[in-house]
């Protein structure tokens, strides 16, 4: 049986990449045992309000915007910055283009559609913690869209027409009912719950504990 | 739809953003700590760390 796991994330959520590569070890391990998932990404605006040109950095945005003093914000990214690079993810915050992700998301149900969103999530993940690229805008996104193999002419224009709105509005009230307010956070089986970029040994044991309560006695 | 969550315990040091702010590890210890003012005094958020 192969486990279906559920992850609502933020691409600006850097708790997510890392619960992604921790949740990928994890899955490489469960794999090792004979197990399978099915995993499926989806959507979740940390601060929606953002806008797509935000003028300043990560620290500005922090600071202004959720009223916390400048010197916590720059320690907490140096920490964030740290703890990333023990997963092997190299944040670069200097070079980070905040912006607003509901574009980004739509680009992910897209990708989904043609067999593509992880690698998609992995690129829009890299792009914007490791490369400071811009994944608000949709000329930018349909380049990266490209790079993993789709249609670049397609994305452009679903993401001008919003084609994938509905379904990332969706996915929000879906975490809303299922009472998620904060991500990562990832469903197993649409019965256990894990919170948090947690340690692969977390991962597996839910894992397993899914596998088990699945498979036939 | 009402579904109910069986949740799955954690580590001491899982991360997890909310309202456009992460948690840190708090230096030298394993215990994350919200950093934003505007989270002191909820309980629910108190009770999951």
């Amino acid at each position: 049986m192969s486990v279906d796991v559920q992850i609502w994330s933020d691409i600006a959520c850097p708790w997510c990449y890392v619960g992604k590569r921790r949740f990928e070890q994890a899955v490489e391990r469960f794999r090792a045992e004979g197990g399978d998932v099915d995993v499926t990404y989806r959507s979740f605006e940390l601060a929606p309000d953002t806008p797509v040109d935000f003028e300043g950095d990560e620290v500005q945005f922090l600071a202004d915007h959720k009223g916390m003093p400048r010197d916590q914000v720059v320690g907490m990214l140096a920490q964030m910055t740290e703890l990333a690079a023990g997963e092997g993810l190299a944040y670069d915050f200097g070079a980070l283009r905040h912006t607003n992700t509901v574009l980004a998301h739509q680009l992910l149900h897209l990708a989904r559609a043609h067999g593509l969103q992880e690698p998609m999530k992995e690129r829009l993940l890299s792009a914007y913690f490791v490369e400071g690229r811009h994944v608000g805008r949709v000329e930018e996104l349909a380049a990266l869209a490209g790079e993993v193999g789709l249609d670049p002419a397609e994305v452009t224009a679903a993401l001008q027409e919003d084609r994938h709105l509905d379904d990332v509005r969706a996915d929000q009230r879906e975490a809303a009912e299922l009472g998620v307010n904060g991500v990562p956070f990832f469903v197993l089986e649409g019965r256990w719950g894990v919170s948090g970029a947690q340690s692969p040994e977390t991962f597996l044991a839910a894992l397993r504990q899914a596998d088990e309560a699945g498979s036939p006695a | 739809m009402s579904v109910r969550l069986e949740m799955v315990p954690g580590d001491d040091d899982g991360l997890v953003c909310e309202d456009g702010v992460c948690a840190v590890p708090a230096s030298g210890q394993g215990n994350p700590q919200l950093e934003a003012s505007d989270d002191e005094g909820d309980p629910a958020r108190a009770e999951r760390r």
